[in-house]
């Protein structure tokens, strides 16, 4: 096992996708800067809550910036398998992956092992920069109306967000690994089609299904299944604590009608709480299953590899 | 000598169409075999045969292993270049030579910068920069330095200019004399890699036409320049080629004695050009 060459791989692979990685993020996140900055000093501030304390504001910006990193991650991790498992074949580039002691299952794994872990990694790193540009934009540009907290306040915010985060991200891309080890497959047979006949394969099936079953009102099982496979990451069979539903039904109202202008904060203490709850209800059986799945696409699309040499 | 490929039976189709025709033959240890063929004569295949990168039909050992089922770890002990164009474009020169430093063991990232010193070779260049010419001597640089027991060239100068084809085999030949290893290379462009094989392999239509050592020829071939009163009595020798060169006749013969040959007219070992015209066209 040579943990070097899967580094080499994975190092390269970040490389090669350095655009929508790094080049792409930074940008968004210097347009934004900019352009709070452009408000604040030529437009003036509007509708800005001044009792709204920092911490709070500093909280719902890592959050706002999750859910647009996340929309963002998962249209990246869309593209870059339905390009990964081909790349290497551009202008006839599989020659020399070829030439290299590493065997094409090995690399595809480590290919997945990008998409799965390393990049969601790294996008989430751009949350936390985009929640750092935040409080430096908040210092800057609104340091006449709040009480700032302190960076180690804030660093430990951040830090206390990102490994809950974290530890979420990972699970619901586990959860997610078929369906990109899918598009993976398929790109490997297919090249850029892939993105296509990602859809359109499933959607065949069905119809398929539809015809043959003689039953054009009947739900597909086909369907169901991808759509059940998809929606529920978590067993609400299980049942939660009387403690735990009544804290969130409280943490609700909090946000819902603005009693609590803490919320943020409260939200923030119960994150231990909320992590485990979701780890505890995750359908880990049905997670295992879909790994399985991903690494039968994944062994099928090496295989491929192996024989041909085509890019 | 001990032989670390052999070939026996190597056939071939894709499609309906065979390209390799039960051919059979053995790469000796610290030799350089040159492949030669027209375009679509088979040698890339061979060679695709050899590497694992192709199944087959047949028999091949490299270095004592099935090269289609145990292709990454032969690629420990073999290092090729089948398009000097097929490096990863996105990446810098640093990072490619710091890539293989990290993915092959045998690899040594201070010799490829020994190779460098003397090109045009910027380390911090992309290498969708590079020209032809400096890919072909990147690559060359690259597989140069791993320590591999067989080097396989396919068509390594293709779409070079004579000056960088002349450093390409400069540097091969270099390479040779301080590491001794066993060299593989296909070409057609046959006159220019004559001086440094050893072994010389014919292929024609997905056959082995021809497979022996340099010095053989010279023992084996004779040709004959004659002019027209001696032609006929010369064709009596049974020549395996023949052709009007400048007013005379060229013959080329096969295990001719030359003393029998001189009595009709001037004659000389054929060069490799010569020869594969003439068995190309038998």
């Amino acid at each position: 096992m040579n943990i070097k060459a899967d580094i080499a791989i994975v190092k390269k692979e970040l490389i090669e996708h350095k655009g929508s990685l790094f080049f792409a993020p930074a940008i968004l996140i210097a347009l934004f800067f900019v352009l709070v900055t452009f408000q604040t000093l030529f437009l003036g501030i509007e509708d800005f809550d001044r009792d709204l304390p920092f911490h709070e504001v500093f909280i719902m910006a890592f959050m706002a910036g999750t859910a647009f990193f996340s929309i963002y991650m998962l249209i990246t991790l869309f593209f870059y398998y339905a390009d990964a498992f081909s790349a290497d074949g551009k202008n006839n580039g599989l020659l020399f992956w070829k030439s290299l002691p590493m065997s094409d299952l090995r690399i595809l794994l480590l290919k997945l092992l990008t998409g799965t872990i390393v990049i969601p990694l790294i996008i989430l790193c751009w949350v936390v920069v985009s929640s750092v540009a935040s409080y430096i934009i908040g210092v800057i540009n609104y340091s006449d109306f709040v009480s700032f907290i302190a960076p180690w306040t804030a660093l430990s915010t951040l830090l206390q967000l990102f490994v809950h985060l974290a530890v979420v991200l990972v699970i619901v891309l586990l959860w997610l690994a078929p369906f990109y080890a899918w598009v993976a497959m398929l790109s490997v047979f297919f090249k850029k089609w892939a993105i296509a006949l990602a859809f359109v394969i499933p959607l065949v099936l069905i119809t398929m299904e539809e015809i043959f079953s003689f039953d054009a009102f009947q739900s597909s099982y086909i369907g169901d299944f991808i759509e059940h496979r998809f929606k529920n990451i978590v067993d609400h069979s299980i049942g939660t604590d009387a403690a735990f539903n009544a804290s969130m039904t409280s943490l609700d109202m909090d946000f819902d009608e603005g009693r609590n202008i803490h919320g943020a904060t409260i939200f923030l203490e119960r994150l231990p709480e909320m992590l485990w709850h979701f780890i505890s209800h995750v359908r880990w059986m049905s997670l295992l299953a879909g790994l399985a799945v991903s690494g039968i696409f994944v062994y099928i699309g090496s295989e491929y590899r192996r024989r041909f040499i085509q890019g | 000598m001990v032989q670390l490929i052999k070939v026996n039976g190597l056939s071939k189709s894709f499609g309906k169409e065979q390209v390799l025709k039960d051919i059979s033959f053995g790469i000796e240890e610290g030799k350089i075999y040159g492949l030669i063929g027209h375009n679509g004569a088979g040698k890339t295949t061979i060679l695709n045969s050899i590497l694992g990168l192709i199944d087959y039909e047949g028999e091949i050992s490299v270095l004592g292993q099935s090269p289609y089922d145990k292709r990454y770890q032969l690629m420990e002990d073999i290092a090729f270049i089948s398009d000097v164009a097929s490096l990863p474009r996105f990446l810098k020169v640093n990072q490619l030579i710091k890539m293989m430093s990290d993915i092959h063991p045998k690899y040594n990232e201070e010799k490829t910068h020994e190779y460098l010193q003397n090109s045009n070779i910027k380390l911090q260049t992309k290498i969708k920069s590079l020209s032809k010419g400096m890919l072909a001597q990147l690559h060359l640089a690259l597989v140069m330095s791993i320590d591999a027991k067989i080097l396989v060239l396919d068509e390594p100068t293709l779409g070079l200019d004579i000056i960088n084809r002349k450093n390409f085999f400069k540097q091969l030949i270099d390479d040779y004399m301080h590491d001794g290893r066993t060299i593989v290379i296909t070409t057609h462009q046959v006159d220019e890699i004559e001086f440094l094989l050893s072994d010389i392999m014919f292929v024609r239509a997905g056959e082995l036409i021809l497979n022996c050592p340099m010095e053989e020829i010279s023992e084996r071939y004779a040709q004959l320049l004659t002019n027209e009163e001696n032609v006929s009595a010369a064709r009596e020798l049974k020549p395996i080629y023949e052709d009007k060169q400048f007013g005379q006749t060229m013959m080329m013969f096969d295990k001719v004695d030359a003393e029998k040959l001189a009595q009709y007219g001037q004659v000389s070992i054929p060069n490799i050009s010569d020869l594969f015209v003439a068995l190309m066209q038998q």
